[in-house]
């Protein structure tokens, strides 16, 4: 290890502290990290009023569902616009089990994992042939073509998906005697419907996390650096080894059927489907959640769900507050666009990635290198003398 | 036998003739230097070994093999790997993560064993360690964590050498590695490939425009000419051959 | 990865692969598909529904032609091209319904001010980004169009608005063929799109800013290096490509009526349209809207005629256009009409 190697920061700011990996002080900081996360997400659902929480639920749903995004568009290079009909798919598979088969809400999640893994190895081997902006083209036509589909009346496809006005779920999500023990939302104090808001924003949480960290290990395997290595560089990822197809199908898939997980969980926290909910609008609302994020980044998983859900909160009042304009609710869209461009303009790495670079000014982690010393190479010593730095 | 054996290759873009009829061997073992003036069709001799163009005609045989009934990812399992005239890294991973994609062939983690930890952690510490052993082998460890981007040009070449080394190559094909560099750098280039010939016991195909380090390296040198062989030999018989000088000094001679 | 194939195959599959062939082949499954219903409903109801046809065949072609414009200038797709030209349709409405401009001159200054915000669009919103990098171009013409969107409905009301007819419309303008009619809209719907074509034909072809508009289309670098002001021909292109769906929203906003969201629901078809006939081909593209256009009309119209396909209705042509776009590109990526890129290693 020769000094002077940072962590692909900028390497011009010094930051105030280095910490060493494996270090005990590295692994303080990074349990003070997860911390700083959990802390706030533990306390919230017994601090905030129940539509608040419901709302948090929502947001760890569609932050699962910009997750899957976040594989095709920011690790693979897959420009997907299409995803909200993946999301839909979960949803409706989730329900009508629920609904026509009385199936429990947690069986359900394999099974539109399935479902929407399929369906986008089916939409991913047409990707394979069509790059770039032609596959957003493709894919938005898909988000466009998603609530339609849902009202086909041939097949029984309407009776089933409840057409224009969607269904309810009939059995909705309630909490067991001892999980009520264990959540502490047994007590009195507390009406049924704050403890099923509770229950839910923790199934949610819990989905989130599972996803996050099967995403997270996806990522740092040797899949993972293959579908960035496509996204980066086809034909060096070729010439790699990487096969360009397989990557391809498997990185839509499993990105698909990670928004279809997404897709689920926003019906169990809504009780509801329908189609309003997983159109082409949509489509637009969580690719901003995902750019306001972070593109490329893990942790946007957390918040872009975040921007998702109160965004659509929010912007509205914003405008309300702008005296030229009437308080007039149209002009909430202009909002998001308006975040649209910013974004692409001041931001393209996302929150996540704003917040990296100033974390690294304060604190910068140095990885350990590997031990090589146990590797049989024929002297190490010449090969350094023959090419001696450059 | 030799590895390689380049038969009556051509290569037809629409009315453009890039490759016209080229046949030459490889021995196992060998280095051998691939040149010719700019627009020779050297890259695209390049890009057909490595089935990222196909031939219109003729037929590539390796190790006894037919390699243009395989496809592109399928070289690198094959033992062919190659560096890029303009580079092929990516930017958006370590220089360790880089070299670590480089060894894919050889490796056996999946989607799915990743994604459950199922028995991938010994195998992911062992690729990492040696990729680390090839950067330092390259002396280019002081760069391992740094993003594969930003860096001076001739670092990154050889940064394309060690993502190439890891997977074990036996045929090792280099475009243009010395551009960008100074006159001492190069001279330890030929240095370096030379070693890594006889350390892994490399078969080495170059294409270089530095004459001086292609003529001191190569055992075995092919001369194109608007993709077409215009000479073959060593390094003498190359530099006295009347089509070169033509060649390369213009036509006035004849 | 496709490796570049350079090899010639047999002469019948060839053919079949070209743009013709592939067109010949989806029509005769098509025809074959409907010659039952055909015969059945009578040469009437055939005349009819492909006279339905033209009009949104002639609409499809101008908004496509809009799009294709801005891919052969900066092979970009242009997602707000619909609402830019929905924000023109709506300003035209307001000259001529607010200010008593007459239709056309409405038509021509609304084509006028888009034109001007399609330049500026291009030269502050797209200009400072890489054209390879495709996602920010994504974000930014999607957040334009949910601009003008917002403030479409900010100004003018979410309801629908009664467009003018640039054309007489009075119920009895019409022609009568074999019993189908032929509306005086139509003919001149077709007439306005066959003059746009010929204009822009003119214009690239006998034109010096046409010859600096093919040389950027064709390689910006080598255009930029023998002296073409390529920042300004992008301008030109994306101010052209407004100006022309605007024409286009106005040639269909008749029919549709007005609301902040009309172009968007029809610029689907425009995308099918496009791609169908190869996005960087003007003369595909026109192909490709009318079949789309006419396989609506059919497929919507006989469709529900055939065992099976009961629920095809109108709305169903958004499936179609998806499933289009989808099947052209798995066999044809670069369209029927297209020109397929080589990549350079």
């Amino acid at each position: 290890m020769s000094g002077g190697s940072s962590s692909g920061g900028d390497a011009a700011i010094k930051p105030m502290f280095v910490l060493q990996e494996g270090t005990s002080q590295h692994r303080m900081y990074q349990a003070f990290g997860w911390l700083c996360l959990a802390i706030p997400m533990i306390l919230a659902p017994y601090m905030l009023p129940s539509f608040r929480v419901a709302q948090l639920a929502q947001c760890a749903g569609w932050g699962v569902a910009i997750l899957g995004m976040n594989i095709a568009i920011g690790w693979s290079g897959l420009l997907s616009l299409g995803h909200i009909a993946f999301c839909g798919m979960g949803a409706y598979t989730t329900t009508i089990l629920i609904n026509e088969n009385s199936w429990d809400f947690w069986m359900t999640l394999p099974v539109a994992f399935i479902v929407c893994f399929i369906a986008g190895a089916l939409v991913g081997l047409p990707a394979l042939k069509i790059k770039g902006l032609y596959l957003a083209l493709v894919t938005f036509a898909l988000a466009y073509t998603f609530p339609i589909l849902l009202k086909i009346e041939g097949g029984g496809i309407a009776r089933r998906t409840g057409g224009d006005n969607g269904r309810n779920l009939e059995e909705k999500l309630v909490p067991t005697e001892t999980i009520r023990k264990i959540l502490f939302i047994n007590g009195e104090g507390t009406d049924e419907s704050t403890r099923i808001a509770v229950y839910k924003y923790v199934v949610a949480v819990l989905v989130l996390l599972v996803c996050f960290l099967i995403v997270r290990n996806i990522l740092k395997s040797r899949g993972g650096r293959a579908m960035i290595a496509l996204r980066d560089n086809q034909i060096g990822a070729a010439v790699s080894g990487v096969p360009l197809n397989k990557t391809k199908v498997l990185a839509f898939a499993l990105s698909a059927a990670i928004a279809g997980i997404g897709g689920s969980l926003i019906a169990m926290v809504l009780d509801s489907v329908g189609p309003t909910v997983f159109d082409a609008n949509y489509a637009i609302i969580t690719l901003m959640g995902l750019v306001l994020a972070g593109v490329g980044t893990l942790h946007g998983a957390w918040l872009g769900g975040v921007f998702v859900v109160f965004l659509q909160d929010l912007a509205p009042r914003a405008v309300g507050l702008i005296p030229v304009f009437n308080v007039d609710v149209v002009y909430a869209r202009a909002i998001y666009g308006l975040m649209l461009v910013l974004v692409a303009f001041f931001m393209p790495g996302g929150v996540v990635s704003f917040g990296r670079k100033w974390r690294a000014r304060i604190i910068q982690v140095q990885p350990k290198a590997p031990d090589t010393s146990h590797l049989a190479r024929a002297g190490t010593g010449q090969a350094a003398a023959a090419t001696a730095a450059v | 036998m030799a590895l390689l054996e380049v038969r009556d290759i051509t290569v037809r873009f629409g009315g453009i003739v890039a490759l016209d009829g080229l046949t030459f061997d490889i021995e196992e073992g060998q280095i051998c230097g691939l040149i010719g003036p700019n627009g020779a069709g050297k890259t695209t001799m390049f890009n057909v070994v490595s089935r990222i163009y196909d031939a219109t005609e003729g037929s590539i045989t390796y190790d006894g093999k037919d390699l243009l009934g395989l496809p592109a990812h399928q070289m690198s399992k094959n033992g062919i790997y190659r560096t890029f005239q303009n580079l092929a890294l990516w930017p958006g991973m370590t220089v360790l993560d880089n070299v670590m994609v480089g060894d894919y062939s050889n490796t056996k983690q999946t989607f799915f064993t990743a994604a459950l930890r199922l028995g991938t952690r010994k195998e992911e510490k062992d690729l990492k360690e040696r990729a680390y052993a090839a950067l330092e082998e390259l002396d280019l460890q002081q760069h391992a964590f740094h993003a594969a981007t930003g860096l001076p040009f001739g670092t990154l070449k050889r940064i394309e050498i060690a993502r190439a080394l890891i997977g074990k190559p036996r045929l090792l094909m280099l475009d243009e590695p010395a551009s960008g560099l100074t006159h001492s750098e190069v001279d330890e280039l030929a240095d370096t490939i030379r070693m890594l010939r006889d350390r892994h016991g490399l078969t080495v195909l170059l294409v270089e425009h530095h004459m001086k380090m292609v003529m001191g390296i190569s055992e075995h040198i092919v001369v194109l000419n608007f993709g077409q062989k215009i000479a073959d030999g060593d390094a003498t018989e190359v530099r006295n051959n009347p089509a070169v000088i033509e060649a390369y000094l213009g036509g006035s001679a004849s | 990865m496709t490796a570049v194939t350079t090899k010639s195959r047999g002469s019948f599959l060839t053919w079949l692969k070209t743009g013709s062939g592939i067109l010949t082949a989806m029509m005769a499954v098509i025809v074959i598909a409907l010659i039952p219903a055909i015969i059945q409903g009578g040469l009437k109801l055939f005349l009819q529904r492909v006279f339905d046809s033209l009009n949104n065949g002639a609409v499809y072609a101008v908004t496509a032609i809009a799009l294709v414009i801005i891919f052969k200038a900066t092979t970009l797709i242009n997602f707000a091209g619909a609402n830019i030209a929905m924000f023109g349709a709506y300003v035209c409405w307001w000259l001529n319904t607010s200010y008593g401009f007459p239709i056309w001159i409405a038509v021509f200054v609304a084509m006028g001010t888009m034109a001007v915000l399609g330049s500026l669009i291009e030269r502050t919103l797209i200009r400072p980004f890489d054209v390879n990098d495709h996602l920010p171009v994504v974000l930014i013409t999607f957040g334009i169009a949910a601009i003008l969107e917002a403030f479409a409905g900010g100004f003018w009301g979410l309801e629908f608005h009664k467009f003018p007819s640039p054309f007489p419309s009075d119920p009895k303008d019409r022609f009568t063929i074999a019993g189908a009619f032929l509306r005086y809209e139509t003919i001149g719907t077709l007439f306005v799109m066959g003059l746009m074509i010929f204009g822009i034909y003119l214009l690239l072809n006998k034109t010096k800013v046409g010859l600096a508009f093919r040389a950027v289309s064709s390689n910006v670098e080598s255009a930029r290096l023998v002296g073409v002001r390529t920042g300004r021909t992008l301008q030109f292109g994306w101010a052209l490509a407004s100006a022309l769906g605007v024409l286009g929203a106005c040639l269909v906003a008749k029919q549709t009526n007005l609301e902040p969201a009309f172009m968007a629901k029809l610029v689907i078809f425009a995308f099918a349209a496009a791609t169908l006939g190869g996005l960087d081909s003007i003369g595909g593209s026109v192909i490709g809207a009318f079949i789309v256009a006419v396989v609506q009309s059919m497929l919507t119209g006989y469709g529900q005629e055939i065992p099976g396909l009961g629920w095809l209705k109108s709305n169903f042509a958004l499936v179609l256009a998806f499933v289009l776009i989808l099947v052209v590109l798995l066999f044809k990526p670069a369209g029927l009409y297209g020109t397929r890129r080589i990549e350079r290693v």
